[in-house]
């Protein structure tokens, strides 16, 4: 068997049509899979600045509880400046260009490791966007709102820096077994074709 | 012409090879890649300004679409919610199945899944007999380190089949 045999036989196969496919219908599914997927991010989207006016609304209407604590105002006020910061670091993170899959292999790779490492720096450091700030806030809250009973106050520390603790090394763990994973792959691919463009 | 019959004119030209980029790709599992190519192609139109051949065009869509899979399905857990993360209905099986007599071969994939990524989308390329320059425009690199480099991808390949292909 020749190079050209196996040529042929790729393009007599890539060639037959499939004889159950009718295009209209592909056209109207992939429509309505494009339509569900714009509305699936939007509605995320709004779920996700609806969480951080909730948490604002939530804390602003509980003022009578903390409002002599000053130790518990300072938690909320962590809380409350922190959700709106959260909120947009995601949606940011959520952005992406929509013709990005036209460009050449090449740039398309070099755009995807850019997005990739975007992704691997805002998890490595989500200690310091998401969880202290949450942690700490919830902790004030919790010291202003217990005086004097300290055993709950520690019962909540605890419980804050136990779900602190296990975020973090959640997500250290998917950078390192998931994602750096795919970068070194995606590193490969951009040496290769770059020594192919002759970079 | 509008996006529509735009669309269902690369469906009518391209649409097997589609389905050969994903089987290439995916294997079995090539009737999800195909339909998020399908979605791509789909979206992409939105861009497109006829700047270069609708054929290459495709091809670029379907190859980052390709390479982009395998990576996303492993990464689209542990990343911030993107776009990948939300998969809409599936396109009814019965809708994609190809009868599988129309598939290439099962050693032509066989051959392609011991491919690296970019020299499985060079094969593929060279398989659909594309020309050089074209395929430099499609995967971003230069035409005469392409030739070189499908020198010695063909070497290997020779190799590689020497006692079953005696002229490759």
């Amino acid at each position: 068997m020749t190079f050209e045999e196996i040529r042929k036989q790729w393009q007599s196969e890539v060639a037959r049509p499939a004889a159950t496919v009718d295009p209209q219908q592909l056209l109207a599914d992939a429509q309505r899979r494009v339509g569900s997927l714009e509305r699936g991010v939007f509605w995320r989207d709004v779920r996700e600045i609806m969480a951080a006016v909730f948490v604002v609304c939530a804390f602003g209407a509980a003022w009578p509880l903390y409002r002599s604590s000053l130790v518990a105002t300072l938690g909320v006020a962590v809380i409350v400046f922190s959700a709106p910061v959260i909120i947009y670091i995601l949606l940011a993170a959520n952005r992406r260009q929509s013709g990005e899959f036209a460009t050449s292999v090449l740039d398309f790779s070099r755009q995807r490791l850019v997005w990739l490492d975007r992704q691997i720096r805002l998890l490595q450091t989500i200690f310091w966007w998401y969880v202290a700030p949450l942690s700490l806030g919830c902790m004030l809250v919790g010291w202003g709102l217990t005086p004097g009973r300290w055993w709950m106050f520690w019962q909540l520390a605890a419980l804050c820096l136990g779900v602190a603790v296990l975020t973090v090394w959640l997500n250290r763990r998917a950078v390192r077994n998931e994602l750096l994973p795919a970068r070194r792959e995606l590193v490969e691919l951009i040496e290769s074709l770059e020594t192919t463009s002759g970079q | 012409m509008d996006r529509e019959a735009q669309f269902l004119e690369l469906l009518k030209e391209g649409q097997g090879r589609w389905r050969a980029i994903a089987r290439s790709y995916a294997g079995n599992d090539f009737e999800d890649l195909l339909q998020e190519i399908l979605l791509q192609i789909w979206r992409s139109l939105a861009t497109f300004r006829g700047e270069s051949a609708g054929r290459t065009w495709c091809y670029r869509v379907a190859i980052n679409t390709a390479l982009n899979w395998k990576r996303s399905k492993r990464t689209r857990r542990q990343c911030l919610p993107t776009e990948e993360g939300y998969r809409s209905e599936q396109i009814p099986a019965a809708a994609l199945s190809p009868d599988q007599v129309n598939e290439p071969p099962e050693a032509i994939h066989q051959l392609l899944a011991e491919q690296t990524p970019a020299d499985r989308a060079i094969l593929i390329l060279l398989l659909d007999d594309v020309s050089y320059s074209e395929m430099a425009e499609i995967l971003g690199a230069s035409e005469g380190a392409l030739r070189v480099r499908i020198h010695r991808l063909k070497e290997r390949i020779r190799k590689r089949f020497e006692g079953r292909y005696d002229d490759i």
